[in-house]
């Protein structure tokens, strides 16, 4: 299923077209033939951008690991067939106007998980946006174009999140791994991604975007045995169970609350905003954990210090105080000031993980230190984050160089207070 | 429904589940030798099938210190509707905490710890764990609500063990494996520095 679905050699677009603002047309820009066969499908059309389509899959001469299927609901059954019969590996229906719409809608997408699955081809959506490797140049979907490679899995279900994701990436030093919008779900499941992700050589952090699940053990079971670190996005917390309620604990226990705590119990760590995901995905899927309880503060500014050693003392995660902790080295801070300042907090043994604050000053060199903050993170093997407030072009190169060299940066020290507990493990 | 008085104490003494002196009574007299017996002072409450909540219809009386103010208690308890009896159990003194257990549509069977008694759902400082759960994960409950600190030798008070409450809610959770229920309130679970008590507990099914 890896191979065929994830990283397919053949691909048949079903449903290829170049009419504008088509789904079937941004699937075909969005796939790239980098290293694989591509056929486009459509009945009606004899060459699309150039290139030959076929009337079928069943046209196709050589065999075809994943067929994508965007064409509108009269024709599914009939494409579906097709595939069966031409034997491919897996199928992605991105086509919508199943479950998620009418009772009839339910019962089609029945149908074709039965014969999909008794003719064992794996089956990701229907309803969905699609699927995007950029580890493997791979995009089978209509996202708006293909962000950069990197570290996280992106697991979602919601297509339009995973759109508005892609759209700001370029703004985003950090990169992925798989993004995979699971749509209905009818085939596989979203224990099934996360399992696949945990596998995955390129993946170091799995980033979920969940609404509910079908079987909560299951969910349970499969967040417990996966070894790379899992953060949650939950939706719908709202809800709660109209049932009469006879007990104490009938009335205390709601959906959400107990949705949460099988999250921590899984070992999973729960965001609260899609910016949370991502924030503390990218500390995670750059850098190691560091076990720890300390967190040493070197800052140039007195007053962001003072705002992140609040945020630390309320979360219970300790100031050592050899040194002055948050180490204020003042407004007119020199590299050579921060560098010293820096290895003399870092390396104290007490200190799990360090923490550069840098507020834009006129004597300030952003670049400069952000290079000898990496040289630092290189010599220690110990987590480094920065906060680097203010978004001038000096302090955005300093901003893209910590980044490129794994070291997050966050706007504002209350955004880098849960990557700060994930990194030391508290969270 | 709830189960009656008896069932109730025959499940919790299958799983080890300690509740302190209690006597299940029908008449006055029966009430102050109770009392008498047990030793005072005692708490007195109506056992019955239909009242959830019990000090809602004023079901419970505390701090009964003689022969006299049993019978008396016995007399005002009997008059609320829908009583089966009256239970004469010790008064045990210490921090109180909720555990209770029901079933989620989602996840089955779910174990809450709460910082208990009756303001449980004003403080609503809970924390919940899909069951079973062994007692690395009942200690880990433990630090998550703040009523923690109550175990902690909080302002003059004695410190108290954790593992014994610890020990509690593996129980339940072993109790909850095994039998037949819909929601299982113990409330109040009563810690001090020697022992831990299930005083109340409502098992509805």
């Amino acid at each position: 299923m890896i191979n065929t679905i994830f990283n397919p050699k053949e691909v048949a677009i079903i449903g290829a077209t170049d009419r504008e603002n088509s789904v079937g047309r941004g699937i075909v820009e969005n796939l790239k033939e980098e290293g694989r066969k591509v056929y486009y499908i459509n009945p009606q059309k004899k060459k699309i951008f150039g290139k030959k389509t076929y009337q079928k899959i069943t046209d196709i001469d050589g065999k075809i690991d994943l067929a994508v299927i965007a064409v509108p609901q009269k024709a599914i059954d009939e494409v579906i067939d097709q595939c069966i019969e031409k034997k491919v590996g897996g199928v992605i229906i991105i086509s919508s106007g199943f479950a998620e719409i009418v009772k009839e809608g339910k019962k089609r997408q029945e149908k074709i998980r039965k014969k999909l699955s008794s003719a064992q081809i794996p089956l990701v959506g229907p309803n969905c946006l699609g699927l995007i490797r950029p580890s493997v140049g791979l995009n089978v979907s209509f996202a708006p174009g293909t962000p950069q490679k990197g570290g996280i899995a992106f697991i979602s279900q919601s297509g339009g999140l995973i759109d508005a994701v892609i759209d700001g990436a370029e703004n985003n030093n950090f990169g992925f791994s798989i993004i995979v919008s699971v749509g209905n779900a009818a085939g596989i499941g979203i224990e099934d991604y996360i399992a696949i992700a945990d596998g995955d050589k390129n993946t170091n952090v799995i980033a979920l975007y969940i609404e509910g699940v079908k079987d909560g053990r299951l969910f349970l079971k499969t967040l417990q045995n996966t070894k790379k670190p899992v953060i949650v996005l939950k939706a719908g917390k709202t809800k709660n169970s109209k049932k009469a309620v006879t007990s104490h604990t009938g009335s205390l226990a709601g959906e959400y609350k107990i949705f949460s705590a099988a999250l921590r119990q899984g070992g999973a760590i729960e965001a609260q905003s899609l910016e949370e995901l991502f924030d503390i995905a990218k500390a995670l899927s750059w850098q190691n954990k560091n076990k720890g309880t300390g967190a040493g503060i070197v800052t140039n500014g007195g007053g962001a210090g003072v705002l992140l050693a609040d945020l630390l003392d309320e979360n219970n995660i300790k100031l050592p105080q050899k040194t002055s902790n948050p180490l204020d080295i003042l407004g007119d801070a020199s590299p050579e000031k921060y560098e010293t300042a820096c290895r003399k907090t870092i390396k104290q043994k007490e200190v799990s993980l360090l923490a550069v604050i840098q507020t834009p000053q006129t004597v300030t060199k952003p670049l400069e230190n952000a290079k000898r903050i990496k040289k630092i993170f290189d010599d220690h093997k110990k987590p480094v984050v920065a906060i680097f407030m203010g978004s001038g072009v000096e302090n955005k190169k300093a901003i893209n160089y910590l980044e490129e060299h794994k070291i997050p940066n966050y706007s504002d020290p209350k955004r880098a207070l849960k990557p700060i507990m994930a990194l030391i493990n508290k969270l | 429904m709830i189960l009656d008085y008896k069932e109730q104490d025959k499940i919790l003494k299958k799983y080890g589940l300690k509740v302190p002196d209690t006597c299940f009574v029908e008449n006055k007299t029966q009430a102050s030798s109770s009392a008498s017996k047990i030793g005072f002072p005692v708490v007195m409450k109506i056992s019955s099938k239909k009242h959830f909540h019990r000090t809602e219809v004023g079901g419970v009386l505390k701090n009964i210190k003689s022969k006299e103010e049993a019978q008396i208690a016995f007399t005002s308890l009997s008059k609320i509707e829908d009583t089966q009896g009256v239970l004469v159990q010790k008064q045990v003194e210490g921090v109180e905490f909720i555990v209770g257990v029901k079933k989620d549509p989602l996840f089955g069977g779910v174990i809450m710890l709460g910082t208990g008694g009756t303001m449980v759902e004003v403080f609503n400082d809970v924390t919940f764990r899909v069951l079973p759960i062994k007692k690395g994960d009942a200690l880990k409950m433990i630090e998550e609500i703040k009523g923690k600190k109550l175990l902690e030798g909080f302002r003059g008070l004695e410190k108290i063990d954790k593992s014994k409450l610890a020990d509690i809610l593996v129980k339940v959770s072993s109790l909850a494996d095994k039998e037949d229920y819909q929601e299982i309130d113990l409330n109040p679970v009563i810690l001090n520095d020697k022992k831990a008590f299930v005083c109340d507990v409502k098992i509805v099914v």
